[in-house]
């Protein structure tokens, strides 16, 4: 990977790569400072790396930091859609998107992750398998428990809305 | 119990054939039996029309609707899958609501999100090169300002020299009847401290050639003879100390913000008992003949390895010089690990 395409996966990506990590992080210091520690990563390994393989190594490192850094916050989402009223205030939404960003935060770290790089980055089960170190089976089954999760979370608030 | 077997046809082949033989030599049976197949009730035409609503697929299982949810809105669905679950739901309107929910759950990224100070992630080519380039012009910048250190600290001395030179003739005119030519003074003094001159008195009527190496400050206002022994003046006093005959050529020590040889007005005595209306009258009457008149004095190529000594003791780099006999710098010579290069100074004769 010579320096030219390092630059271009600057351009490329650090915006996809920072909204990733600022929805898992939910802190914009620490979503920056990972996107920096991602490309640091890279420029350490630029030799190595593939140049098509750019894009999965940087969201491959950005995956790790966020979970490095929800075990060193032990952050537990809340899991009981039912219970989500009695933490937020209803009036506090005021379209579908708010919503749904307080949903995402209540996902378990995992399946909002896969979830995040399906929709975003529309990485294939088979990628974010391999990003994430699970089987396409597994894969499946997170973004589907989540999806789940979600549209439950989102059908409770409308109709407290 | 025969017939009604036989109606329903529910006899084997051989015992119908017996039924049908016996009914044959019966006829009055035969009646019977023919009234009873009158009863038999005609088929009805009744359907159950909504016979589908009683179907049960398999999306009416809560997992695999999700399931099927699902992976309609990643496009895991085949054509066939999906036309298969449209149809349902076009049976099910209550569900859609359901499926209106799920295709809500994607995510859609915010394209006003960017990451800030995106600059700081480039990375930019600096190579060796460029540091040598760099170390190479920092060089060559020391260089210049070293010799154009030294050709404006010679220019200095001079332009100090003619002044003091000018300023000096002007006080001993009058007091030494051949005023002294004045070659050079150090720099290094400045404004308000003691200025180190180097005087030189040519031969006089007297025969004197020139005054001794000496120093003479405003705090003691003496003057000091080393090589012809020392004079003490004190002002407004009187000398009695014996004065040898003087075969140095240069007088430095000179205190311009204070007292000047003109101004002393110190009587002197000599062995003989003579009085000197003034130091320079005395100094005057002391001079000798000198036959070499090379000076002494504190000469520019001096001040100038003086200054290449202090810029390779700054930078940490080799700066070497050679001399010619006379003392003068001949060349200057730079080492270092990226530059070296040697500069002739000077005329070549």
């Amino acid at each position: 990977m010579t320096l030219e395409e390092f630059n271009r996966c600057v351009d490329e990506y650090a915006d996809s790569l920072f909204r990733f990590a600022l929805k898992s992080l939910r802190d914009e210091d620490k979503a920056r400072d990972a996107v920096q520690e991602c490309y640091a990563r890279l420029w350490s390994n630029h030799k190595q790396v593939n140049g098509e393989k750019v894009k999965s190594y940087l969201f491959t490192s950005a995956y790790h930091l966020i979970i490095d850094s929800s075990r060193k916050e032990k952050r537990e989402p809340l899991l009981d859609p039912a219970k989500a009223p009695e933490r937020a205030h209803c009036s506090q939404y005021s379209d579908l998107k708010e919503v749904l960003n307080e949903a995402i935060q209540r996902l378990p770290e995992i399946q909002r992750t896969v979830i995040l790089l399906r929709d975003y980055e529309g990485y294939s089960y088979q990628e974010i398998g391999e990003m994430c170190s699970l089987s396409e089976a597994q894969v499946k089954i997170y973004i589907y428990r989540g999806r789940v999760f979600l549209k439950n979370y989102i059908g409770h608030m409308e109709v407290l809305i | 119990m025969f017939f009604l077997d036989y109606m329903e046809g529910k006899l084997d082949e051989i015992t119908q054939r017996e039924v049908e033989s016996f009914l044959a030599e019966n006829p009055d049976l035969k009646e019977e039996f023919d009234n009873l197949d009158s009863f038999i009730l005609p088929q009805d035409s009744f359907v159950f029309e909504n016979k589908d609503s009683l179907r049960r697929e398999c999306y009416d299982d809560v997992n695999v609707f999700e399931d099927t949810c699902v992976a309609l809105i990643e496009g895991d669905l085949t054509d066939q899958d999906e036309a298969k679950f449209e149809s349902f739901l076009s049976l099910h309107t209550e569900l859609k609501t359901e499926v209106s929910l799920f295709r809500q759950t994607r995510l859609v990224p915010d394209p006003l999100l960017s990451m800030p100070h995106r600059d700081s992630l480039y990375r930019r080519r600096i190579s060796a090169i460029t540091w040598y380039k760099v170390a190479a012009a920092a060089a060559v910048l020391t260089t210049i300002f070293a010799v154009t250190h030294l050709y404006e600290h010679h220019r200095d001395v001079s332009t100090e020299n003619a002044s003091i030179v000018a300023s000096l003739k002007e006080q001993v005119r009058g007091e030494i009847k051949h005023p002294a030519s004045v070659n050079s003074v150090n720099s290094n003094v400045r404004q308000g401290a003691p200025i180190k001159a180097s005087v030189l008195f040519p031969k006089t009527s007297a025969g004197a050639a020139a005054i001794s190496y000496g120093r003479l400050s405003g705090s003691t206002e003496s003057v000091v003879i080393p090589s012809g022994g020392n004079v003490i003046v004190p002002k407004k006093s009187i000398i009695t100390r014996s004065i040898q005959p003087i075969n140095a050529s240069q007088l430095t020590g000179f205190d311009l913000n204070d007292k000047t040889l003109a101004d002393m007005e110190v009587d002197v005595l000599d062995d003989s008992g003579r009085t000197s209306p003034s130091i320079g009258k005395f100094l005057t009457d002391q001079l000798t003949p000198v036959e070499d008149m090379a000076m002494k004095v504190v000469h520019p190529s001096k001040i100038a390895r003086l200054g290449l000594s202090v810029i390779s003791v700054a930078t940490g780099r080799i700066i070497d010089y050679q001399t010619n006999k006379e003392g003068e710098i001949s060349s200057v010579s730079f080492d270092a690990k990226l530059v070296a290069f040697n500069i002739p100074v000077g005329k070549e004769k």
